[in-house]
């Protein structure tokens, strides 16, 4: 069943946070950016649904975010904290300053490729298998 | 149903194969019977006229006031009710009929002709240390409640670090992703690419085009300004004006028409089919268009001989079928003359 947090009773004041949760599928991941207090499950009840982050880009190569800006505003009014994804994505849209994270993994992505991992053949067992993934 | 929202929200189109058929090159076709579908007709900026108020009464007369065709039951994939009859007083009646003018006006209310719109250069941040953060662009929108899908924000984040204004085409991709128009695909239908287009408009189907363009783009979006010239054209090539009549699209077509120079088939249509008002209403409009004034003459026959002398493209049908029409006129007159010495 799903519970309204913003129904619920808080004696104690519990921190908020923005942050990403995963939905979507095995091997597909779409994350919606909820207002949640921090100690609640990532499957647990959500206060405000303020965006969405498909991390999959579509065939044109696009990664598509939606952001309630006017949403996000109040609730970080509010004391809201941001996780570093959600402060990056932030960053990178202007609304915020560029995230040093954002800025380190771009440096690291152009000092070097990401490594490839090399699976080596087994020799006189198996030949090496063709998924990436191992 | 495809009926088009009444807020005209400006927001355009995307990469797509049709691509290079957007990209229409203005040249004047060779063949002066057959206009090339790429030629715009003329370069002055149509909204200057369009939205002038004598301009828009005039294209409110001339479009006509036929109930039933406007309020036919359109087969468009929504379920269609049986009439209700009511027995109501002659009071109840004017004022039912009152609810239904102001039905009628929204229904007939005009897709605005503008001139395309000028792609979007602007760009908000220029960060080079993001270079290479990710191999792919983000496209970030601002889904706040209550804002006008123009005035969205939609800005695209690029792998070089910049991050700038969304093109018209992902702005209005993105709007319809995250709110959706009744009527309008993500994509543009292929319907609208060439060779379907003109499949469409061989087969007839000028109002049905009309209506999906109507839904699917914005008025200054350079494919909504080809699909409806295009249909315009080939409705004046036909000479199929009935089709229009007491739609939407008949007043945009006629400025388009006459801003063209291309109204006499449409003249001689109203005067072959006896709607002298009409066709005295197309000349003033002729007249407010291209000299900004209105005629001197108040007379409605002298205005239409004057046109047919004076600036008419294709004065020999003209002048045989004004001809035609005034002996019919002098012959009824006549007829009814008798009839009245006859009853007193």
């Amino acid at each position: 069943m799903i519970i309204m947090a913003s129904a619920l009773p808080t004696f104690t004041k519990i921190a908020k946070v923005i942050r990403l949760n995963r939905h979507g599928c095995t091997n597909r991941p779409f994350y919606h950016i909820v207002v949640q207090k921090t100690k609640d499950n990532q499957d647990g009840p959500v206060i405000e649904q303020v965006g969405s982050f498909d991390a999959m880009p579509n065939n044109k190569n696009e990664k598509l975010v939606a952001l309630n800006f006017e949403r996000i505003q109040y609730w970080l009014s509010q004391g809201a904290k941001l996780s570093d994804p959600v402060a990056q994505l932030l960053g990178l849209s202007g609304f915020l300053p560029n995230h040093p994270r954002t800025i380190i993994q771009a440096w690291k992505n152009r000092r070097e490729p990401p490594r490839e991992r090399k699976i080596e053949a087994i020799k006189g067992i198996a030949p090496p298998l063709d998924n990436p993934k191992l | 149903m495809a009926t088009r929202a009444v807020m005209f929200t400006i927001g355009k189109f995307r990469c797509f194969p049709i691509l290079k058929n957007r990209v229409a090159k203005f040249t004047s076709s060779s063949n002066l019977l057959n206009t090339s579908t790429f030629d715009p007709g003329y370069t002055r900026d149509p909204s200057e006229v369009f939205f002038k108020e004598n301009v828009q009464a005039l294209l409110d007369r001339l479009t006509g006031r036929d109930y039933e065709k406007v309020f036919q039951n359109r087969k468009l994939g929504q379920r269609l009710e049986p009439p209700k009859y009511e027995l109501l007083t002659q009071a109840e009646v004017d004022q039912v009929m009152v609810e239904m003018e102001v039905k009628l006006k929204k229904k007939l209310q005009m897709p605005p002709l503008l001139k395309e719109r000028e792609p979007v250069t602007k760009i908000l941040s220029k960060d080079a240390e993001l270079q290479g953060f990710d191999n792919c662009k983000y496209v970030f929108i601002d889904i706040s409640q209550g804002i006008n899908d123009r005035k969205r924000e939609v800005v695209v984040r690029d792998p070089n670090g910049v991050l700038r204004d969304a093109s018209w085409e992902e702005r209005q991709k993105m709007c319809q992703i995250y709110f959706p128009l009744p009527g309008r695909q993500i994509s543009m239908p292929k319907m609208f690419e060439e060779t379907h287009l003109q499949d469409c408009l061989d087969q007839g189907q000028y109002q049905f085009v009309l209506d999906r363009a109507c839904a699917q783009f914005e008025p200054d979006d350079p494919d909504y300004i080809r699909v409806t010239r295009k249909t315009y054209n080939c409705i004046d090539e036909n000479n199929k004006f009935s089709t229009l009549r007491s739609t939407r699209h008949f007043g945009p077509m006629v400025l388009h028409l006459v801003l063209c120079k291309r109204m006499d088939n449409l003249l001689f249509h109203f005067i072959t089919s006896k709607e002298v008002k009409a066709a005295a209403d197309l000349v003033r409009l002729f007249h407010l268009v291209w000299s900004d004034s209105s005629p001197s003459e108040l007379d409605e026959f002298q205005l239409i001989e004057n046109y047919i002398q004076g600036p008419a493209v294709k004065k020999p049908a003209l002048e045989l079928a004004w001809q035609t029409f005034l002996e019919i006129e002098k012959q009824r007159l006549e007829a009814l003359s008798q009839q009245n010495k006859a009853s007193n």
